[in-house]
């Protein structure tokens, strides 16, 4: 007995210093200088508590794609690239901003951090130059100028007194140009629905960072606070918002875009194209309550995602229902074309114009990646050129 | 022997004393186990036992003539030994002829050894024993050895379960969730300080996957209503963890681990009154009387309990760099007051009329945000109705039943204009009004409830008994907030749930081979029906009215083989579901939106398990456990969505396999030592991502995230009486506790930083009885070297604290009578 109880002992103890480590050594490769051409960020949803990786790949001749050198970090975040830098907000979980740079051999390095004030909710980085960079922080109203290089903080512009309702104007997604910062404000009633007009607040940097604002009740929630393609300058010098008017919760209020001339700081009163009641061929139902994740290319054409609440069941089947189409969107003759890449659940149904084609990052049920259109033919891949390791709902290509 | 040894013995020991009769060893390798085959061919062995001498005989006490229960029953070599049952008899059996000196042995009455010669198959005796001189001591064991063999008893369960007796729980100075996660398999995922949110984990699964029973009944109160951690440790007679099979007769959902705590109801006169300061401002005391009328066999009892913490403790904020945050929103209060009437002398065997009124009130702390105006509050008053018979048709039908009458009403308030940062500096709100959520809340919901419980024993014969099993439910959950909707300009939050469920268990119980195996089976039948309205905020119109039917079939197995006196092995298995919650039904009327078609998850159990326990000649008493398990689990239900809107879907698959292991021992007389440790591992088994049947699951095969994978508990205590002074009794305990860092999120990069860190905690505690034990004093370090301990993402929790308890307990005059679950 004496033995059983010995060895019964000696057998726990046993077990409970088999503290199985994580295996922590690096992959031997060989080095390769060559650097990744694209940034994607992928959530991983197979379980309650999502994360997201953000990594990079070499370029679309990868077919798979996985996170094995992908950094963790918070689930959709918000991120932007400038040279070899990536610029990542932590979206509601976090305060800090992180600086990423790429390296040869597939690695995407964390090179800085910066912590922004406590629950002041960093939505987009814009960087003007390598000493000077922008941060709109959406709860507390304000612009964080900061370097870039050295991740440390420079000055606060305060857009508190543009703020209705609340404390904050929500800043979220920024254009820089022509010395001004265009800041779409969505002006937010609750985190969702805004009952207030489109604004966006231009900051004249030359000149002191002197603020007006362009307000516009066509429309309202300007710029969705996940896209930083959803204000841009055309070939122009026009800028265009696009308002998501409180996601199609609110009836009565319309999406579309906006436009503020160049050299003008109102909203040009002639120009408003009206997704929301614009009839889509093939669409169900024929409706689009939202563009998702646009991106301008030239001569007025977008590429975008869209969701079709027709598709979505009542209540909504997450698992099944994919509700977000792939559209081609003209601002400049009001028209939006659905393309046939298949449907994709909201957390990815990311887009990137790409060379001579455009990528989807599609969450479908036949695949999971970034999907490819031809704009000169028009051909279309029912399955991903490249797929990914989680929903892709970022992809970047660096400068 | 030693009466007081034996006392200190099993009040750290809640395990079973294992079945008697000798059998030679097998060895534990059942890899490929076909359970239901096995408890086939052991029923048929059943036909084939031997016949073997015997020593049986009945145990009295000597002044009264009464039945002795549980009086230890030894040869004095230690060879063999056995405890009487409730009519006093016992039977040792598997004897050889010769001669034997049999001791006997009970806390209160002289120890007697008697000389038998055995020349014959079988012997019977009267054992009549005489009162120890002591009559205040005498008292308070004959109660607690009633305890301890209900414990037994229930540890003797085919199911694999864990028994924390009262004697490891009265008189420590911290919650029961503290007790908890130092068991084999359990872990606590605590959020906070004293009422903070805590989770119990049991094999990887947690929150409403693992059902919480206060007497067999389901603990479904509505969120911060009530929970176990709310009952104070004084009334707790002992805790049921069963782990990977839940018996029928506990009428409730789950996915195969359970927690049953049962109330005490000491049948004598007496007073317990305990307080307790502790660190953080925190004071916990107590007061319960109990007067008990022999002749007229009545009972009245009174409680009263309260609970108050400022959880003022300090925490490195995780998502400010090098910010040390004092928690000062995080006050919490909680009041119990309950009354008793039992009367015991009618025609049944007992009728109990309790009440009981609870309060909490719960301020919430920031940890991202300074919040300084969010609080919640509870009010819960129950009237309890509890009927037991315990012999009809001719003493083999026992029934027990009760009915409950609830009403529980809560209200959240979150409204304030203002927010802050954490220097204190005031702004207009975020949100216009409100500090959480996507508005200002003043949400206040009543739920009354109708629960009932009926449970029927009947025994066949030597061999077989049935036992039904039914709770039924009946509520409605009525919420108000009309700031809320007048903020969102529609209404998000007015909607009605009507709910009513029961569970239905029928088992039938063998018993076999001179009770050396027991075997077990049960079929359960689970029905779930929920109205409300689909609040689905994509929809403009007024939401329309829903229901969700469920009724779904569940099954168990399971037996006990005794191979000898001390060593015995279990197995089961179980099909178990777990019904969709009405949040996960019903969503919260703004962004999470309903899902009224998810169906109940279900989980497909395996356990087999050894149990080894004896006394050893010098009266030591070694018990080591381990159990091996898998389990299957589909349509896990978790949030998911579409980018804007979430919502409950049955989402993943896992496999989950452990082994767990616990082995305490008497090192010497005085000095007692044990060691557990659990190995899990929860695997996604989705090969495919749900909704498809082609695309890849990037996360098939890989540990699931977010879940302890190892730890282990340990302690050592010294215990001595007459330490300080005569009549005195000292222990001196030192407890450890081991966690292994697990990741947030799933193991798929080199990089991967979300890691929740590992630690080791060591607590020391002197517990000091004196005054013949009516007076007992405890002070306790929990977490010595302030170890960083962080059960949850971003959750920090109390760093050292210091608690010192008193406890006074004046027991009267014993009565037979005992209370059982």
């Amino acid at each position: 007995m004496k033995h059983l109880f010995k060895s019964t002992l000696l057998l726990l103890i046993l077990f409970l210093t088999l503290d199985a480590c994580k295996d922590d050594d690096m992959p031997d490769d060989p080095v390769d200088e060559t650097l990744d051409r694209f940034l994607t960020v992928t959530n991983i949803t197979s379980s309650a508590n999502v994360t997201a990786y953000i990594g990079t790949f070499r370029d679309l001749d990868v077919e798979e794609f996985t996170n094995e050198r992908s950094h963790q970090t918070t689930p959709y975040p918000f991120v932007s690239v400038h040279g070899d830098d990536a610029f990542l907000c932590e979206n509601r979980s976090g305060d800090r901003v992180l600086k990423y740079t790429r390296r040869p051999n597939g690695e995407l390095a964390q090179t800085g951090s910066l912590t922004m004030p406590g629950s002041s909710q960093p939505m987009h980085v814009v960087v003007a130059n390598d000493t000077r960079a922008y941060c709109s922080l959406y709860n507390t109203g304000s612009i964080a100028v900061f370097d870039p290089t050295s991740m440390s903080m420079i000055e606060f512009i305060d857009l508190t007194a543009y703020a209705k309702g609340d404390a904050s104007p929500d800043p979220g997604v920024m254009t820089l140009y022509d010395g001004k910062l265009y800041v779409a404000c969505s002006q937010t009633t609750d985190t969702y629905t805004s009952s207030h007009p489109a604004e966006v607040i231009i900051i004249d940097l030359e000149n002191g960072n002197a603020l007006t604002s362009a307000i516009d009740d066509r429309s309202g929630y300007a710029g969705n606070v996940e896209d930083p393609g959803s204000i841009f300058v055309d070939e122009m010098g026009d800028v265009y918002v696009y308002c998501v008017s409180s996601y199609g919760f609110v009836p009565g209020q319309k999406a579309g875009f906006l436009r503020i001339r160049q050299g003008e700081t109102t909203f040009d009163p002639d120009y408003f194209f009206n997704t929301t009641d614009l009839v889509i061929a093939g669409v169900e139902n024929g409706y689009v309550d939202y563009l998702y994740h646009p991106q301008y290319t030239s001569d007025g054409i977008i590429y975008s995602t869209g969701n079709v609440p027709a598709l979505a069941s009542n209540p909504p089947d997450y698992i099944n229902d994919h509700t977000f189409g792939a559209f081609k969107v003209n601002i400049y003759d009001q028209s939006i074309e659905l393309l046939d890449i298949p449907f994709s659940n909201g957390f990815s149904a990311s887009v990137l114009a790409v060379d001579n084609i455009v990528l989807f990052g599609m969450s479908s049920s036949t695949g999971v990646g970034f999907f490819e259109y031809d704009p000169m033919t028009g051909a279309v891949s029912t399955s991903p050129l490249v797929n990914t390791q989680g929903d892709p709902s970022v992809i970047l290509e660096f400068d | 022997m030693n009466k007081k040894y034996t006392i200190n013995r099993d009040r750290r020991n809640g395990w079973t004393k294992p079945f008697e009769r000798p059998k030679s060893w097998l060895i534990l390798g059942i890899q490929h186990l076909k359970l239901s085959l096995l408890i086939i061919i052991l029923i048929n062995s059943s036909l084939i036992y031997a016949q073997e001498g015997q020593i049986e005989g009945r145990v009295v006490a000597d002044h009264s003539g009464e039945d002795l229960s549980f009086v230890h029953v030894s040869v004095l070599d230690g060879s063999r030994e056995t405890f009487s049952k409730e009519d006093g008899h016992f039977i040792l059996g598997g004897l050889e002829p010769g001669e034997y000196t049999l001791v006997f042995s009970v806390i209160g009455y002289e120890t007697l050894q008697r000389s038998i010669n055995l020349d014959q198959s079988s012997v019977n005796l009267e054992i009549r024993m005489h009162e120890s001189a002591y009559q205040l001591q005498e008292v308070t064991v004959q109660g607690e050895s009633e305890e301890i063999r209900m414990a037994r008893e229930v540890q003797k369960n085919v199911m694999p379960v864990t028994v924390l007796t009262a004697r490891d729980i009265e008189n420590r100075t911290g919650n029961l969730n503290e007790l908890l996660t130092r068991q084999a398999g359990l872990q606590i995922r605590n959020s906070g300080g004293l009422g903070s949110d805590a989770r119990i984990s049991i094999r990887g699964l947690e929150g409403n996957r693992v059902q919480v029973f206060i007497n067999g009944n389901p603990l479904n109160t509505p969120d911060g209503t009530f929970g176990i951690n709310d009952l104070p440790l004084q009334v707790i007679e002992r805790v049921e963890i069963y782990k990977g099979t839940i018996p029928a007769h506990l009428g409730g959902d789950g996915l195969g681990s359970a927690i049953n705590v049962v109330t005490r109801h000491r049948d004598v006169s007496y007073i317990d009154a305990t307080i307790s300061r502790q660190s953080f401002n925190t004071t916990i005391a107590g007061l319960t009387l109990k007067k008990s009328f022999e002749k007229p066999g009545i009972g009245i009892g009174v409680g009263v309990f309260d609970n108050r913490s400022d959880n003022d403790f300090t925490m490195q904020s995780p998502y400010q760099e090098g910010l040390e945050i004092k928690r000062d929103h995080d006050y919490f209060h909680n009041f119990l007051a309950g009354a008793s009437i039992t009367f015991s002398r009618l025609w049944f065997d007992e009728i109990e009329l309790e009440t009981a009124y609870n309060s909490t009130f719960r301020e919430q702390q920031g940890i991202q945000r300074n919040i300084q105006h969010v609080e919640a509050a509870s009010k819960m008053n129950v009237l309890v109705l509890n009927l037991q018979k315990n012999s009809l048709l001719q003493g083999k039908l026992k029934f027990k039943g009760n009915v409950i009458l609830g009403r529980f009403n809560t209200s959240f308030i979150d409204t304030s204009s203002h927010s802050y940062d954490w220097e204190g500096n005031e702004n207009a709100s975020l949100l216009g009004r409100g500090e959480l959520g996507i508005g200002p809340n003043d949400l206040k919901t009543r739920q009354d409830e109708l629960r009932t419980r009926l449970n029927l024993h009947y025994t066949i014969d030597q061999h077989f008994a049935l036992n039904l099993n039914h709770t039924y439910r009946r509520a409605n959950y009525d919420p108000r907030d009309d700031i809320g909707n007048e903020y969102a300009m529609r209404n998000l939050y007015n909607h009605p749930v009507d709910l009513e469920n029961s569970v239905l268990g029928l088992t039938v119980e063998g018993r076999f081979l001179d009770e050396k195996l027991l075997v077990s089976t049960a079929f359960k039948h689970y029905y779930n029906q929920v109205d409300g309205f689909n609040t689905n905020i994509n929809l403009q119109e007024d939401a329309e009215k829903v229901m969700s039917t469920v009724h779904l079939p569940g099954y168990n197995a399971g037996l006990r083989y005794n191979l000898t006196d001390h060593f015995f092995l279990k197995g089961s298995v179980e099909k178990a579901v777990r019904l969709p919650r009405n949040n996960e039904l019903f969503g919260d009327g703004a962004l999470i939106t309903p899902s009224i078609t998810l169906k109940p998850e279900e989980a497909f159990n395996y356990t087999v398990g050894a149990v080894y326990d004896r006394y050893t000649k010098d009266q030591r008493r070694i018990q080591m456990e381990s159990n091996l398990f898998y389990m299957k689990v589909d349509n896990l239900i978790q949030l998911a969505g579409q980018g804007l809107t979430t919502g409950y879907v049955n989402y993943a698959r896992a496999r989950i396999m452990g082994f767990d292991m616990d082995v305490r021992a008497d090192i010497t007389k005085n000095i007692y030592a044990s060691l557990n440790g659990t190995i899990q591992s929860l695997i996604d088994n989705n090969r495919f991502i749900p909704g498809s049947e082609e695309v890849p699951n990037p996360t098939y095969g890989l540990e699931l995230p977010n879940i302890p994978k190892v730890f282990s508990n340990w302690s050592f205590e010294y215990h001595r009486d007459d330490l300080l002074w005569k009549g005195s009794n000292t222990r001196l305990i030192y407890e450890g506790n081991w966690v292994r860092s697990f990741n947030y999120g799933f193991d798929l990069s080199i990089y991967d930083e979300f890691a929740i860190p590992g630690y080791v905690a060591h607590n020391v505690i002197i517990e000091h009885q004196f005054l013949h034990e009516r007076l007992t004093a405890t002070l306790a370090v929990q977490n010595l070297t302030g170890a960083n301990i962080i059960n949850n993402w971003n959750q920090p929790l109390p760093g050292r604290s210091f608690r010192i308890k008193l406890r006074y307990l004046l027991l009267g005059k014993v009565d037979t009578h005992n209370h059982s679950e």
